[in-house]
């Protein structure tokens, strides 16, 4: 398990790990718009090269993964931002792919297919900055420049000819930059917490729970000194951090007034202003809460464009302006490593897009490894025109292997004992009864051959009896004879005698 | 001291001679691991193996089958004999196998000759498994065989598919090369099975054929004479799965249109069109590898081959897309869900019988049975697509829910459901609710289109009633005894005479719906209430229903069954238009046995606990360079304060001892860390996320900045390393007594 972080600059795009040395420059690639990025199943990345009507695909994970591009998808027009909506588990392509173009156009495709299912023109009056799919790709989040934030529903985008937003949020004054939502939500519906950052120079916080407020519900804005950029949130919503050109700041939503009391910066009472100072040493935290000030600790003083938290939420990867990313230390604010481009040069411009992601690295990638290499299989192209619906509509698809079981003796042995001992009930006569078990057909035939076989015993038995008789009355005979004959003689003599 | 094995020798001895439980404890013993021995394999495994093989080879049933498990036994827990054995054993044991299976007839007469063909066959299937996937066994021994084994198990397959089926599935996917000779074989074998006996199996085994079937198109049969003037065009490694796959589809068209003769398409353009739409072969010609469908309208029972057909093919459908390739497969997933309508549309509610059907009653008693039966069969197959393709349909999405509604009986020339209709489809009913659940999983919160969802909840609510199958009996007594005069009387009594408990005692005649109902009913509502906003008269409904029969069931049961917990639950937690919510009723039902969630939901708590510490932590890091010693008191004082007396005291020795020597405790605590980090962090993880979070971090910050001196860190970070130990040092001391006040602190304030 690791953590992999793509990063891209005007010019570059880095894969390399939080926790590791190893990094890789991907060729050929850069995107000047943010958000230009996107993770695709397990293994790839989708980047919108710069002036460019192509998306160019890397493979950065798993097997066969390697620097040079794999495939590229042609387009109408080049994309600023792109984002994927996750399918069911027994897919490993997403469904959707989700671009924006710098007039505001939202462009949907079906990935399996690359049927082009919606554009949307004028989505927004300006470029969109970014698109998230929420709540398991229920819903899609748009934020532009035009100082305004879209929720659409998935199933709007793929089936109505001119979808329209369930909720528009337009509170700030500027464009909106960045935004993030809650990791945690509920499985079904819209839940959790949706933060927005602005070149008006404040973060708004909003709760998305359509069971509690008719539409999403402003909890609370922060008012910055500057401008900003980017937003992230900490991995369990304890806090967010916020970055712009003066630097990235820590607002912990749970704030401590004195040693006792804690403020749930958060709570719904309706939308407080509050304003964001740094840390002075002799301030009163207490008497700045009431006058409406919090303190909010400096993480960098770098002009930062793009954030991202680590899994555990100690550390904070910061993208800034001069195309490097620092990974800080949140709790002590000191950086830990600064990652660069390989091939490093002053022009490629600012970090546009920061993709933090857990992979699992695969220990046996040993050139003894038995499992043959996967097919590469080719995104399908995406299409030009808007899909009519009709027709066979072929979809490209692999439907992952089940896991393979154990044969029967590995994989459960006090079940396979079962199963021996009721087969061999079969072979066992059990208890006192006597019994075999007959086909209705040879009954019959196994009556007939047991008679045959009393039958042919009892003969025997017979013969046996006759034969001791004949031997017997035989031995009689002879016995009577040598008795006879003696007695004749005995006669003949006593007659001889008399005579 | 290791105790010394059972020698093998011995276990050989009495392998003749043991039956019941002493060959279980011979089995039991031949799985240790200790035998797996270089060393034995002269002697005492040589001794064994060669006392298996005179088993295996001898007359006797019984020792056969008893060589079988041996052999399994050995073979899955020794690699050693299997690497040296294998060879000998599987050929011992296909030999066997081979003189078993060519007297099929008089194998299988007797019980013991059954049992032993069957051990065989899964013997023979075991060692293919273990041998597979090492690569020189598999050249040296399972090569050589395999041919020989795939065409005794097909041969066999014809009469036990149950058994053969699952050895050949895996041989067709894993040694697809080596199966290409049998294909055709194996091929007339499958559609004999499907055409002739598919309904005398299981629905497991009935799986098993098509998706056998499925798979015999993994391997690229002759592509015929190369056209040289397409030769140019793509091609797909799909192509003979897909042929497979289309001739299926191709086979609907005939059968939805001999429905045509049964029912008035002409009534309905949508119907035509839909129709019209369904997937036909572009030259009008396709492969037909099944019998045509022999139906008369004379005799209405015939019909029943529509359901028959149509049930095979939506079974091949998906098992041609629900199994793993090695490679891509074009789905037509368009023309699955035109196919699909177009056999959910087979309903009477919206279309007529032919007119010349219409007087005939026998048949039209059996049309009305036999098209919700069709539509059952469309139905599994939109729930099968989407268990498999999920999003993938969302566009197709509203039709299917639209199609979906047409499965529901609606009373003649109106729109309401008729619910005795219902009654009778019981079991299709359930099958509609998981679908429709799973549909919902994918879709928002608004929806144009909500009749489905209502009608479907009074139909889940209906059927969690008891059914009574007395009530016609009733209803026709009433009307006859009003009808008829006493002059029936004598007749009727001897009729009745024996049907006196009937009317004295009816409840026992009532078929309560069973636990497992309930579950199903229960996900289906459960998954409404959480994916939708119902109307209130539903939502009303729907929770008296979970009250009442959570009651009902825990005064029965002795608790409320896990469905109705999640029931409760989802109504607390999505009251949709209400406006009171139902927590003191469902917390009182639960409160026997107690609820995490509506406990959560009553008592409600923030990980405040950690982040608190972590602020203090943070605070002091922040500010505390100059005023740290009274930071710290003021730490010790208020946590003092917060947990019980006997901590007042703790706190100090320690300050002293840490001032003292800061760098002793420094270097005891990077040990602790060493040896206790991990199971620490797993076991404080479930109770206290945060916490753990920050001291691993404070923890990491601390290695950083004692390996990576070299970094130059300035020498304030030093300093600032030194009070991070210190509040630190408080805290890992403290923290296994420390825990749980802390989150009664946090529970007191909220």
């Amino acid at each position: 398990m690791e953590e992999q972080l793509c990063f891209t600059t005007g010019s570059t795009c880095t894969v390399a790990f939080l926790n590791a040395a190893k990094q890789t420059d991907l060729k050929q690639c850069g995107t000047e718009f943010r958000n230009g990025s996107v993770r695709v199943g397990p293994s790839h990345l989708f980047v919108a090269q710069r002036r460019k009507a192509l998306i160019n695909i890397y493979k950065i994970s798993g097997t066969g993964s390697r620097e040079s591009v794999e495939q590229r998808l042609a387009l109408p027009e080049p994309v600023s931002c792109l984002e994927v909506v996750k399918n069911v588990e027994s897919q490993e392509w997403p469904y959707l792919l989700l671009a924006s173009t710098p007039t505001g156009k939202l462009y949907v495709w079906e990935l399996g297919s690359g049927q082009l299912l919606t554009a949307k023109s004028l989505a927004h009056y300006q470029p969109i900055t970014k698109i998230q799919s929420i709540v398991n790709g229920k819903y899609v989040i748009t934020s532009g420049l035009d100082s305004r934030l879209m929720i659409w529903q998935t199933m709007d985008l793929v089936t109505q000819e001119d979808p329209k937003p369930v909720y528009t949020l337009h509170d700030h004054t500027l464009g909106i930059t960045d935004f993030c939502v809650s990791n945690a939500h509920a499985t079904t519906h819209l839940s959790g917490k949706l933060f927005t950052v602005s070149h008006d120079m404040t973060l708004r916080c909003y709760d998305l729970n359509i069971e509690v407020w008719p539409q999403p519900h402003l909890l609370a804005t922060f008012t910055f000194s500057g401008p900003l950029e980017c937003v992230t949130l900490d991995s369990a919503d304890r806090a967010c951090y916020v970055g712009g050109p003066q630097g990235t700041h820590q607002v912990n939503f749970y704030y401590p007034l004195g040693s006792t009391k804690i403020v749930n910066l958060l709570s719904a009472e309706g939308n407080r202003i509050m304003s964001c100072v740094e840390s002075q040493a002799q301030e009163n935290v207490r008497e700045l809460y009431t006058m409406g000030q919090i303190v909010c600790p400096k993480i960098t003083g770098a002009s930062s464009t793009k954030l991202a938290c680590s899994m555990d939420g100690s550390q904070l990867v910061v993208g800034d302006s001069l195309g490097k990313c620092t990974v800080m230390d949140i709790f002590s604010k000191q950086p830990l490593k600064e990652l660069h481009s390989i091939v490093s040069n002053e022009s490629c411009g600012e970090v546009t897009s920061l993709v933090l992601d857990l992979i699992d690295q695969d220990p046996s990638e040993s050139l003894l490894a038995t499992g043959k290499s996967q097919i590469e299989h080719k995104f399908p192209n995406l299409q030009k025109n808007v899909f009519t619906r009709e027709g066979l509509h072929d979809v490209y698809c692999q439907i992952t292997a089940d896991r393979e079981e154990a044969v029967a003796p590995l994989d459960d042995f006090q079940s396979y004992l079962n199963q021996v001992a009721s087969e061999e009930n079969a072979f066992m006569q059990l208890g006192s009864v006597v019994s075999t078990v007959k086909v209705v057909g040879q009954m019959e035939h196994q009556e007939e051959a047991n008679m045959e076989a009393k039958v042919s015993s009892e003969s025997e038995e017979l013969t046996t009896m006759k034969e001791t008789v004949g031997q017997l009355t035989g031995a009689y005979k002879d016995l009577r004879e040598m008795y006879e004959k003696l007695f004749r003689e005995h006669e003949t003599l006593l007659s001889n005698k008399e005579n | 001291m290791a105790v010394e094995p059972l020698p093998l020798s011995k276990v050989a001895k009495t392998l003749e001679s043991a039956t019941g439980y002493d060959f279980q404890v011979i089995l039991k013993t031949l799985t240790s691991f200790k035998y797996v021995d270089d060393k034995l394999l002269k002697s005492d495994l040589a001794v064994l193996v060669a006392k298996i093989l005179k088993l295996l080879r001898s007359s006797d049933d019984y020792h056969v089958w008893k060589a079988c498990h041996l052999t399994e036994v050995i073979c899955a827990y020794n690699p050693v004999v299997l690497c040296s054995q294998a060879g000998v054993l599987l050929t011992a044991l296909f030999s066997k196998l081979e003189q078993k299976a060519g007297f099929y007839r008089t194998t299988v007469s007797t019980p013991q000759g059954k049992t032993v063909l069957f051990t065989l066959v899964k013997s023979v299937g075991v060692m293919v498994d273990l041998v597979r996937g090492k690569p020189a066994l598999t050249r040296e021994i399972l090569t050589p065989r395999l041919p020989a084994i795939i065409s005794i198990l097909i041969t066999l397959s014809q009469f036990e598919p149950k058994l053969c089926c699952p050895i050949l599935k895996k041989l067709l996917t894993k040694n697809t090369t080596t199966f290409r000779p049998h294909i055709n074989k194996f091929k007339n074998v499958l559609i004999n099975l499907i055409a002739k006996d598919y309904h005398h199996f299981d629905d497991a085994t009935k799986k098993l054929i098509v998706e056998n079937f499925a798979l015999l198109n993994l391997v690229k049969q002759n592509s015929g004479p190369k056209d040289e003037t397409k030769s140019h065009l793509k091609t797909y490694q799909d192509e003979q799965w897909r042929q497979s796959m289309m001739s299926v589809l191709y086979n609907f068209k005939p059968i939805i249109n001999l429905c045509g003769e049964i029912i008035d398409f002409s009534a309905d353009r949508d119907m035509q069109d839909l129709v019209q739409r369904l997937p036909s072969p572009p030259s009008g010609e396709f492969e037909e590898f099944l019998p045509p469908v022999n139906v008369d309208l004379n005799k209405p029972m015939s019909l029943w081959q529509i359901a028959e057909r149509l049930r095979i093919l939506c079974d091949l459908t998906v098992a041609f897309t629900s199994q793993h390739t090695k490679y891509q497969i074009r789905v037509p997933l368009g023309g699955i869900v035109t196919i699909s309508e177009a056999i959910l549309s087979l309903t009477t509610n919206y279309l007529p019988l032919q007119r010349t059907l219409r007087r005939d009653a026998e048949l039209t008693s059996t049309v009305g049975a036999l098209l919700p039966t069709l539509q059952a069969s469309g139905m599994t197959l939109l729930g099968s697509m989407s268990q498999l393709y999920g999003k993938m349909l969302l566009s197709y999405t509203p039709s299917i829910l639209a199609t979906l509604e047409f499965f529901i009986p609606s009373k003649k020339g109106s729109t309401s459901i008729d619910l005795e209709k219902v009654d009778c489809l019981r079991s299709e009913f359930f099958d509609l609710f998981g679908i429709v659940n799973l549909y919902l999983s994918h879709l928002g919160h608004s929806l144009n289109e909500t009749t489905l969802f209502t009608k479907l909840v009074e139909i889940a609510l209906h059927l969690t009633k008891d059914s009574v199958p007395l009530k016609h009996l009733y209803l026709q007594q009433n009307l006859a005894l009003r009808k008829t005069s006493e002059k029936s009387k004598k007749a009727s009594k001897q009729n009745t005479g024996s049907m006196s408990d009937v009317y004295s005692h009816p409840q026992a005649f009532i078929s309560t719906c069973s636990l497992k109902h309930f579950d199903s009913l229960n996900r289906f509502l459960t998954g409404i209430v959480l994916n939708l906003k119902m109307p209130s008269v539903q939502q009303i409904k729907i929770t008296k229903y979970a009250i009442t029969a959570a009651v009902k069931l825990e005064r029965e049961l002795g608790q409320v069954p896990e469905s109705f917990v999640h029931l409760l639950r989802a109504l607390v937690m999505h009251p949709g238009y209400e406006r009171i919510s139902i927590i003191p009723i469902a917390v009182t039902l639960l409160k026997k046995h107690g609820d995490d969630v509506f406990d959560v939901f009553c008592n409600p708590r923030l990980p405040i606990g950690a982040v608190q510490t972590v602020n203090r932590q943070e605070q002091s890091s922040l500010y505390d360079d100059h005023e740290e010693e009274i930071d710290f008191s003021h730490e010790a004082e208020e946590e003092g304060e917060i947990t019980t007396v006997n901590e007042d005291t703790k706190p100090e020795p320690e300050e002293i001892e840490k001032a003292e020597a800061p760098n002793v405790v420094l270097a005891s605590n990077m040990e602790r860390i060493l040896n206790d980090e991990p199971d620490k962090m797993f076991r404080k993880r479930t109770i206290e996320v945060q916490s753990d979070d920050h001291e691993l971090k404070i923890r990491k910050t601390e290695i950083e900045q004692e390996v990576e001196v070299t970094k130059s860190i300035p020498v304030e970070v030093v300093q600032e390393s030194e009070t991070v130990v210190e509040v630190h040092e408080s805290d890992v001391e403290d923290d296994s007594d420390f825990e749980i006040p802390d989150i009664n602190l946090s529970d007191d304030e909220e």
